[in-house]
């Protein structure tokens, strides 16, 4: 299976919100759209789920087009939504009903997914039927959706801002469900604006800035083409002033030591040798690839100014 | 798009109704229609005084101007009715014929014709006046009860023996008519309530479904669900699924309130039911009653909920937020008030207005009833399914070009100029598509 997205353009007007954006997931993986707010991350998800028409382009699932009736997609939106006043159960059903699943079948999954969730008593109220989505936290909300999302055990899961608005117990929880659908070998798109979340699941990125990819690619080889370029040093001493003699990128120093970005591994072995040489106490010296976060700020930073 | 426009109609449409049928709105509104029909029978019975305690209340029929064809002195027969209703009443002789009657003078008489024939045996004639006090109930009231008791009144004055028997044994036909300068009077009323009566309902049922409607789409698109349903139901599909939900309530509703009608009329009839119906229902009102003018009544009050849902669903399309619907239903409120004020207008201006038989919006309410009282012929109400077909038809064409860019917009409520503006970008920017 495979998943391929080729010079999709989107307009709004005149606005171009997509600008021949392109990628392509040949195995099973997660798949990061990154980008600040308006970047065009939800519209890019949304023409993917076939929600939008679009100018040129196309999206193909095996290499045909991707037609969310044909394919089993699973899809969490970033602005959740849930009928406040009908009752859980009958909500799943009808999404589970939506997308094809057997009653009896879609019955077992609410079970094991509440189970899961930790929403059965929810979903299963002792006694009563169960309960409405508008008396239910925006946490517990979240997970109904995103059990609505699982409930085909779809082949393609498409996660806008999975994690946001979780407490850390239920983004843990979340976590371990994403791995567990790597683990099954899922197709996965994931937006998220947590950094650390995408570098611990994601293997490619495309880093979106008003409607064009400013960056895209396996995040492990963009990494690398950066170099390690940020140095941690921490000494006994006052280094300052060999500090001083180098012309690094950017030097700030806190309680825990220094932080610098050099310009070129040579700056780095440079001033180990220069310290070394003057019998300096050196505590701590770490050399390090660029997070992805400061790879971001990097490249779409200009949009907070 | 590759996808298929109306996928999903049918779960749509299952999931819509069970809400709807679920909701306490619709609980409340069906039990309260549930009673008025159970108790409706008793009630009209109490107003319009067909009920048996009221048989003891002296007919406003005081004086019978009789003319006795068959020369076997019913007059006295008639003078010995003991029945309290009628005991009262004066009979004296009068020597016109039937068709002589032009006028009668009191205000509480009326002439009555007894005449016999050897073929179809005796028959009553009874004339009232339009500016009498009398009127058509109590005519037919009073006839009645002559017919039923004719028999008795006839062996009283003839005697008993066996000729007289075979003779009485004869079938007794009975007519009424009515004398005097024509007026549409009571029957007028008739017609006119009826056309208001069913304006109402179709009015009653156009704004609580198409309040369902839009409440239940601005609903989904305000929490936001709608991102979720897109994936696997095209727009289209979720608005005529709503539509038919809303339109399948509808009907188990008049089904709920006909067998309530029903079980009222046989727990409360006293064959009263009857009397009831003839007063409301005047013969000339009934006459138009056809199977096929109630067909083509039925079709435009369905065509009719399809137009007015479309609408509705275009309203809560328009707002973001669902404390905004009441803002984005005001046009539809208006079109309803406009298609109700209409019917009520030709009703009592008791003039023809075909162009309100045909306009899309006041034909639902209008020309279903005069088209069951036999007012508007079957080509006008032809003329009118085509009509609202083809305004069904561009509404489609229409919601379908701005109904996905309306689900997904969220700011201030559109205005109509709104969305006839997002048409016409939607529509450039087809045929762009085309060109590529």
């Amino acid at each position: 299976m495979s998943l391929e997205v080729k010079n999709i353009v989107k307009k709004y007007g005149d606005k171009t919100v997509v600008d021949n954006l392109s990628f392509k997931m040949e195995n099973p993986g997660v798949y990061a759209l990154l980008g600040t707010n308006g970047a065009g991350k939800t519209t890019t998800i949304r023409i993917l789920l076939g929600m939008l028409d679009y100018e040129s382009g196309e999206v193909l699932w095996n290499n045909k087009r991707l037609s969310t009736f044909d394919v089993n997609v699973g899809y969490l939106a970033e602005e959740r939504g849930l009928y406040p006043r009908y009752t859980l159960m009958d909500q799943l059903l009808y999404f589970a009903k939506l997308k094809k699943v057997p009653v009896s079948e879609a019955k077992k999954r609410i079970k094991y997914w509440s189970e899961r969730l930790e929403v059965d008593k929810y979903v299963y109220k002792s006694g009563k039927k169960s309960s409405r989505a508008d008396q239910l936290s925006k946490g517990n909300q979240q997970k109904i959706q995103l059990m609505a999302a699982l409930i085909s055990e779809p082949e393609l899961l498409v996660l806008d801002e999975p994690l946001s608005g979780l407490d850390p117990v239920n983004s843990d929880l979340f976590k371990e469900i994403i791995k567990e659908e790597i683990a099954k070998e899922k197709y996965i798109i994931m937006s998220s604006h947590q950094m650390a979340t995408i570098e611990e699941f994601c293997s490619d990125i495309a880093i979106l800035d008003k409607g064009n990819v400013v960056l895209q690619g396996d995040l492990n080889e963009i990494k690398k083409s950066y170099g390690r370029i940020n140095l941690f040093l921490k000494c006994d001493n006052d280094i300052s002033k060999y500090i001083d003699k180098f012309d690094f990128e950017d030097v700030y120093f806190t309680p825990e030591g220094y932080h610098i970005k050099v310009k070129n591994d040579t700056q780095a072995l440079d001033i180990l040798k220069l310290l070394t040489e003057n019998n300096i106490d050196i505590v701590h010296f770490e050399r390090r690839e660029p997070s992805l976060h400061e790879i971001f700020v990097e490249k779409v930073g200009h949009a907070d100014e | 798009m590759n996808r298929n426009e109306y996928s999903g109609l049918t779960k749509v449409f299952e999931f819509s109704f069970i809400q709807n049928i679920k909701s306490k709105m619709n609980i409340i509104v069906t039990c309260i229609l549930c009673v008025i029909a159970l108790l409706s029978v008793p009630v009209m019975g109490a107003v319009t005084g067909h009920n048996k305690s009221e048989d003891g209340k002296k007919s406003e029929i005081q004086n019978v101007l009789v003319y006795d064809e068959t020369g076997l002195g019913f007059i006295d027969g008639l003078n010995n009715i003991d029945y309290n209703k009628y005991s009262s009443i004066k009979y004296s002789e009068d020597n016109r014929a039937a068709d002589e009657v032009k006028k009668i003078e009191g205000e509480n008489d009326v002439y009555l014709n007894i005449s016999f024939d050897e073929a179809k045996g005796f028959s009553l004639f009874l004339i009232y006046d339009t500016k009498a006090k009398v009127d058509k109930n109590a005519a037919e009231e009073y006839i009645r009860y002559l017919e039923e008791n004719f028999k008795e009144i006839a062996a009283d004055i003839t005697g008993i023996d066996n000729d007289t028997l075979i003779f009485l044994k004869k079938e007794v036909e009975t007519e009424v008519h009515v004398t005097g300068e024509k007026s549409d009077g009571k029957d007028g009323m008739m017609f006119s309530n009826f056309v208001m009566a069913l304006a109402f309902i179709v009015t009653f049922i156009f704004a609580l479904s198409g309040e369902s409607i839009a409440t239940s789409i601005a609903t989904e698109k305000s929490t936001r669900v709608i991102e979720y349903l897109m994936v696997t139901i095209k727009p289209m599909a979720l608005i005529i699924g709503k539509i038919l939900a809303s339109l399948s309530v509808f009907l188990l509703q008049i089904i709920c309130v006909s067998t309530c009608f029903g079980v009222s009329q046989l727990v409360f009839g006293n064959n009263n039911t009857d009397k009831i119906i003839s007063e409301y229902f005047a013969s000339e009102m009934i006459k138009g009653i056809s199977v096929i003018n109630v067909l083509f009544a039925i079709i435009i009050v369905l065509e009719g909920f399809l137009l007015f849902g479309l609408f509705a669903g275009l309203a809560g399309a328009a707002v973001s937020r669902i404390e905004n619907i009441g803002e984005s239903m005001k046009i539809y409120s208006i079109m309803l008030i406009v298609g109700a004020y209409a019917a009520m207008f030709t009703s009592m201006a008791g003039k023809e207005y075909t162009f309100l038989y045909l306009f899309p919006i006041t034909s639902p309410f209008s020309t279903p009833a005069y088209l069951l009282l036999g007012r508007v012929s079957v080509i006008i109400a032809l003329i009118s399914v085509i009509i609202l077909a083809c305004c069904i038809f561009l509404m489609f064409k229409f919601v379908a070009s701005v109904y996905e860019s309306m689900i997904y917009y969220s700011g201030k409520t559109l205005s109509i100029k709104d969305i006839i503006l997002l048409a016409g970008k939607n529509s450039s920017h087809e045929v762009k598509g085309e060109e590529k």
